[in-house]
C-alpha cells in the first residue's frame, strides 16, 4: 500500500530521511518513533505529498507521490495544523463539501464523546481541543491511510485515554492504515500493532509490537554468566552495576535460570536501549 | 468537485475585501453628503467611479487566498491541483462580477455621482479606452485584464518567502528602475503595456492578456507544487 524505495531527502546540507526503504502493506496502527529531529515529520510527509524526496521512489496504492500529485487516498494531520476560525460543526460542514467520503455523523458522534462545544469557533477552542478537532478531521476522512504527527501533544490524560480508545474504535470501524508519531511510548503500545523506529534518518526497527513483547527483555546477572548466556543473541544495550550487568536483548526468548533475571522490557526502555545509547 | 467546493470556500473566507470594498465606497459616499451639507460641492470637478473601488475585491483576494487560505485549506487535505483550479473559479468570478458592476457604473451609477455637467467621473472603460470598441467588447476587455492581474498578483504572493520570489521581486524592481529611465527601454515598458491594456485594437489586448494568463497560471501551478505546507 505504501513504499519507500531507498528515499533520500536533503534539507539543503541537513539530511531528513537517509536511503530509506520500507512497505507498509496491511491496515494496522503503526507507531512511529524516533528522537527529536530523527526524520519522522519528514517520513510523514513524504507519505503525504507535502514534501517531494530528493531520491528514491515513494508510492501510495502503486501511484508515485510528489508534491503537486499528493495521494487522493491520504490524510494528514500535522502537529500544528491550522483551520479557518468558523464554528466546529462548520468546519466538519466544511470538510464534507470538500470531501464527499467524510463522515459527518462520526465526527459529531466523536465530538459528543469528548465533549467537544460544535458551536465553539476554531480560535476559541484550547490548543488540545483544536488537536482534537484537527485528529478527528483527519478520522472521519474515510481514507485509507490516516497520518497522525504528533496528535497527543497538548492531551492531559484522560483525553489521551479517549484518544487511544478512539483511535482503536476507528480502526474497527474500517480497514485502514493509521501512523501515529509519538515520544509517549508506553501509551501507544497499548494500541499500537506495528512499531517503526527512524534514527537519524534511518529505518533502525521495523517488527510488530508482538515481537517486541516476545523478543525484547533484559537479563540480570553477573556479569560472566550474563555474558556467557546471551552470546549469539542480538544485545542492543547493557548497563553495568559493580560486577552486575543487565543486558537489553531483541532475539529469540532465553529462559530464567538460578543466575540470572530474565524480564521483559517494556517499549519505552525498549527504544531507549536502541535508540538512546548513541 | 472539489475544486468548486474550494472556490466557494475561498469566497467565503475573503471577507476583508468585500469590507474594504463596502467601507471606501462609504466613505465615499460620505463625502458627498458632507460636501452637500456645507455646500462645498463638486461641481465640474473629478471622482473616481466605483468600478475602480471594486478592484480591491479581487487584488486583496489575490493576496489573502494564497497568504492565508492556502495553508488551511491544505490542512483540509485539500490537493493542489484542486486548489489551483479553484482559484481560477475564483478570479473568473470575480472578475466577471466586477467587469459586470464597472459596466453597471459605466451606464448608470457614474451619472449620478455629484460632480456636476463639466465634471469628469474616471471609469475603468474610459480612462483604458475600451468603450472605443462598444459595451460588450469593453466588459471582454475588462474581463480578461482583471483575470490576469489577479493571476499575477496571486502568484507573486504564493512566491514570497522563496528564492525565486526574491529573485522576481529585484527583477520587477530592476526592470522599473533601468527601463523607466533610458528612453529606448522605456519604449518596451510602453509597448508592453499598450498591448495589455491600452491598445485600441480590442484582439490584440483581449489575446494578450489571455496568453500572458496562461503563461502565468502555469507558473502558478509550478510554485504551488514546489510550495511548502
Amino acid at each position: 500500500m505504501i513504499s519507500l524505495s531507498n528515499v533520500t531527502k536533503n534539507y539543503g546540507k541537513n539530511i531528513g530521511l537517509r536511503n530509506f526503504s520500507v512497505t507498509l502493506d496491511s491496515p494496522g496502527i503503526y507507531c512511529l518513533l524516533g528522537r527529536n529531529g530523527a526524520g519522522k515529520t519528514t517520513f510523514l510527509k513524504l507519505i503525504a505529498g507535502h514534501h517531494n524526496a530528493s531520491s528514491g521512489k515513494v508510492t501510495v496504492n502503486g501511484n508515485p507521490v510528489d508534491m503537486l500529485h499528493m495521494p487522493e487516498q491520504v490524510h494528514f494531520v500535522a502537529s500544528d495544523a491550522e483551520h479557518f476560525n468558523m464554528r466546529i460543526k462548520d468546519l466538519f460542514k466544511t470538510a464534507k463539501e470538500l470531501h464527499s467520503q467524510f463522515d459527518i455523523h462520526f465526527a459529531t458522534e466523536i465530538s459528543q464523546r469528548f465533549k467537544l462545544d460544535l458551536n465553539k469557533k476554531y480560535e476559541q477552542a484550547s490548543f488540545g481541543m483544536k488537536v482534537m478537532v484537527n485528529t478527528i478531521l483527519g478520522m472521519a476522512s474515510n481514507k485509507a491511510v490516516i497520518i497522525l504527527d504528533e496528535p497527543v501533544l497538548g492531551f492531559d490524560a484522560i483525553t489521551r485515554k479517549n484518544f487511544y480508545d478512539l483511535l482503536q474504535d476507528c480502526n474497527e470501524q474500517k480497514q485502514k492504515v493509521i501512523i501515529v508519531s509519538t515520544h509517549l511510548i508506553d501509551e501507544i503500545s497499548r494500541v499500537a500493532e506495528k512499531l517503526l523506529i527512524i534514527d537519524q534518518g534511518e529505518l533502525k526497527l521495523y517488527a510488530d509490537t508482538t515481537d517486541i513483547d516476545e523478543m525484547a527483555y533484559s537479563v540480570t546477572g553477573p556479569a560472566k554468566v550474563v555474558e556467557q548466556l546471551t552470546q549469539g543473541l542480538h544485545i542492543i544495550g547493557a548497563k553495568k552495576v559493580g560486577g552486575f550487568v543487565s543486558q537489553y536483548i531483541f532475539d529469540k526468548p532465553i529462559e530464567d535460570t538460578d543466575m540470572v533475571m530474565v524480564s521483559p522490557l517494556g517499549l519505552q526502555d525498549f527504544f531507549i536501549s536502541l535508540v538512546g545509547e548513541e | 468537485m472539489n475544486a468548486l467546493a474550494v472556490a466557494k470556500l475561498n469566497f467565503k473566507k475573503v471577507k476583508l475585501s468585500y469590507f474594504i470594498f463596502l467601507g471606501l465606497i462609504g466613505l465615499q459616499l460620505i463625502s458627498y453628503i458632507i460636501n452637500n451639507l456645507f455646500n462645498t460641492s463638486n461641481e465640474g470637478g473629478f471622482s473616481l467611479s466605483f468600478g475602480f473601488y471594486s478592484y480591491f475585491i479581487i487584488l486583496i483576494s489575490a493576496i489573502l487566498i494564497p497568504a492565508r487560505n492556502f495553508r488551511k485549506l491544505m490542512n483540509f487535505n485539500v490537493k493542489k491541483l484542486d486548489y489551483t483550479r479553484g482559484v481560477v473559479i475564483n478570479y473568473v468570478v470575480f472578475s466577471f462580477v466586477i467587469s459586470l458592476f464597472t459596466a453597471f457604473c459605466y451606464f448608470y451609477l457614474d451619472k449620478s455621482l455629484p460632480v456636476g455637467t463639466n465634471g469628469v467621473v474616471a471609469n475603468p472603460f474610459t480612462v483604458f479606452g475600451w468603450n472605443n470598441n462598444g459595451a460588450i467588447v469593453a466588459f471582454i476587455r475588462h474581463f480578461v485584464f482583471l483575470f490576469m492581474v489577479a493571476l499575477i498578483v496571486h502568484t507573486l504572493t504564493t512566491i514570497q518567502g522563496t528564492w525565486y520570489g526574491w529573485l522576481t521581486n529585484i527583477l520587477i524592481v530592476a526592470v522599473i528602475s533601468v527601463f523607466t529611465p533610458i528612453a529606448s527601454l522605456r519604449k518596451v515598458l510602453v509597448s508592453i503595456f499598450d498591448t495589455l491594456i491600452f491598445t485600441p485594437n480590442a484582439v490584440i489586448q483581449i489575446l494578450g492578456c489571455l496568453g500572458v494568463s496562461v503563461v502565468v497560471y502555469i507558473l502558478c501551478v509550478l510554485a504551488v507544487s514546489r510550495k511548502r505546507i
